[in-house]
């Protein structure tokens, strides 16, 4: 696939904008992006919409981009365990290194990517810190 | 049994002044002169795919066509891990073809920031869409095996300065000097915890090598690929490695030539591999047996660190070093009594990985 070409991107949009993955029928593990077979065990996947909550991992600040995402360093890259147990990788954003805690709550959101060709707008997920999410329901409305 | 009848390699590095065809042409009369076959008895050429964005393949096939004008020119779409094509190769030369492979890359031609963009394109488009670096991955994977397995950060830079060594006495490596492992310590930061040290430099070069089922050469005792469908990094491991080295024949290798583009790669290689338990490749590092006089020399030639990272090249330097080693042809870079080599291919960081025995008879 070729995400620069249109019709190829808007086939997938969806998986951005509706943040979907692949469950394996038979295993049951899931995986994000979609993948018609199971990486594991083999056996076929069924598209599913992914919990947007989840612990991060682990994570790292990438100081020198490749030129595509040049004008957006640092970028800060983690692994984030989401709350069916699916693994993903992706950006966080929205905020600073001295924030980041392992294992700390964070929600999938989705963003736009940079422009790379202007001939359609291209979305894509990334992961903010959940700090008015489950665990911290009551400080929510102290904002 | 299908041999390793010649290697052909030219220097890598930033060759400004080189084309590609001047260095494929240069790689290709080199191995047919240490093979000792005229250029009419090669029956087919497998040209792999460059990562280069500015290599043309059809440019590559109209020189090898005039070169060799009795064999059939078909490229191969491996990306870095040329264990594949070898695997294919092997099939053609045990059918009684006598094949040569050749790459060429000028990736030196590229901005670091383009580079990195190559790299990038080696996990998918999925990657390159939501800006997720390679280097990240590989950073990723550092920092949650040096936490897993209480190791420090120190034993991956001590690496690069042991690569760094066996490149100084390599003719062909691009970075011939030594590096102390406060430098890499001390190197620009690209993905924290790993620095611009830490990772290879992407060159240009070109390799060739001769193979066929003969009775002279370095014998081909074995390749083994494995794929996977997904980048994983939590578990700090190559899965994919390891599934391939578990089909190989069991014994020592004499040294092991690692895809080391990175210097957390070339610790989880070795415990892939079985040269270690997991989470003891730091021991080899600090006990220095990875050098060339210790019990498991690896990189003999500085790896992709040192002698350069030659993407699609890669592999088949590592053939012809680990060639040269078993002739007993490495000059100051010999290992002792090596009879017995395991070469390391990765693409997209262990998406598809590569393992192969060559064999002194």
């Amino acid at each position: 696939m070729a995400l620069d070409v249109v019709p190829e991107y808007w086939r997938r949009a969806d998986v951005y904008l509706r943040f979907l993955g692949a469950k394996c029928e038979k295993c049951g593990h899931s995986v994000f992006p979609p993948a018609p077979v199971c990486p594991k065990c083999g056996s076929r996947t069924k598209i599913v919409e992914l919990p947007r909550g989840g612990r991060l991992l682990a994570w790292t600040v990438v100081e020198s981009a490749p030129s595509e995402w040049r004008e957006q360093t640092p970028l800060i890259i983690g692994c984030v365990e989401l709350d069916d147990g699916t693994r993903v990788i992706a950006q966080l954003t929205d905020v600073r290194v001295d924030e980041l805690r392992e294992g700390m709550r964070v929600r999938a959101v989705v963003r736009r990517a940079p422009d790379r060709s202007g001939d359609v707008i291209r979305y894509i997920v990334k992961f903010v810190p959940d700090w008015y999410g489950e665990e911290h329901g009551d400080s929510a409305e102290e904002g | 049994m299908v041999r390793v009848e010649g290697v052909g390699f030219t220097r890598v590095g930033e060759l400004w002044e080189r084309t590609a065809e001047d260095l494929l042409v240069e790689a290709i009369e080199q191995c047919l002169e240490d093979a000792n076959v005229n250029r009419e008895n090669v029956d087919t050429v497998l040209l792999l795919r460059p990562l280069s964005p500015h290599v043309s393949v059809s440019d590559m096939k109209r020189v090898l066509c005039s070169l060799l004008p009795a064999a059939r020119v078909i490229s191969v779409d491996c990306g870095t891990n040329g264990i594949e094509a070898l695997s294919l190769a092997c099939e053609l030369s045990s059918a009684g073809r006598r094949v040569l492979m050749a790459a060429v890359e000028k990736l030196g031609d590229l901005t670091s920031y383009d580079q990195s963009s190559v790299r990038m394109r080696a996990l998918g488009e999925h990657f390159r869409l939501m800006g997720i670096p390679a280097e990240s991955i590989h950073a990723l994977m550092a920092r949650l095996y040096l936490r897993r397995f209480g190791v420090d950060r120190r034993v991956l830079a001590e690496f690069v300065s042991i690569v760094h060594a066996h490149a100084v006495s390599a003719r062909h490596a691009r970075f011939r000097f030594r590096v102390r492992p406060e430098s890499v310590l001390s190197s620009p930061i690209v993905s924290d915890p790993l620095r611009l040290f830490d990772f290879s430099s992407l060159s240009d070069g070109s390799a060739a090598l001769m193979l066929s089922d003969g009775k002279s050469g370095v014998v081909v005792r074995q390749c083994e690929t494995s794929h996977s469908a997904a980048v994983v990094v939590e578990d700090a491991s190559l899965a994919t490695l390891e599934r391939a080295a578990n089909r190989l024949a069991r014994g020592k290798a004499d040294f092991y030539e690692l895809y080391d583009e990175s210097s957390i790669l070339a610790l989880l290689e070795l415990e892939a591999l079985g040269v270690c338990e997991r989470g003891r490749a730091a021991d080899l590092v600090t006990k220095g047996a990875i050098r060339l006089s210790g019990e498991v020399p690896v990189c003999t030639f500085g790896g992709l660190k040192a002698r350069g990272d030659v993407g699609s090249a890669n592999t088949l330097y590592q053939i012809a070093e680990a060639t040269l080693q078993l002739r007993g042809e490495a000059g100051e870079n010999q290992v002792e009594n090596a009879r017995r080599g395991v070469v390391v291919s990765l693409h997209g960081i262990g998406l598809s990985a590569g393992v192969c025995v060559l064999e002194r008879v």
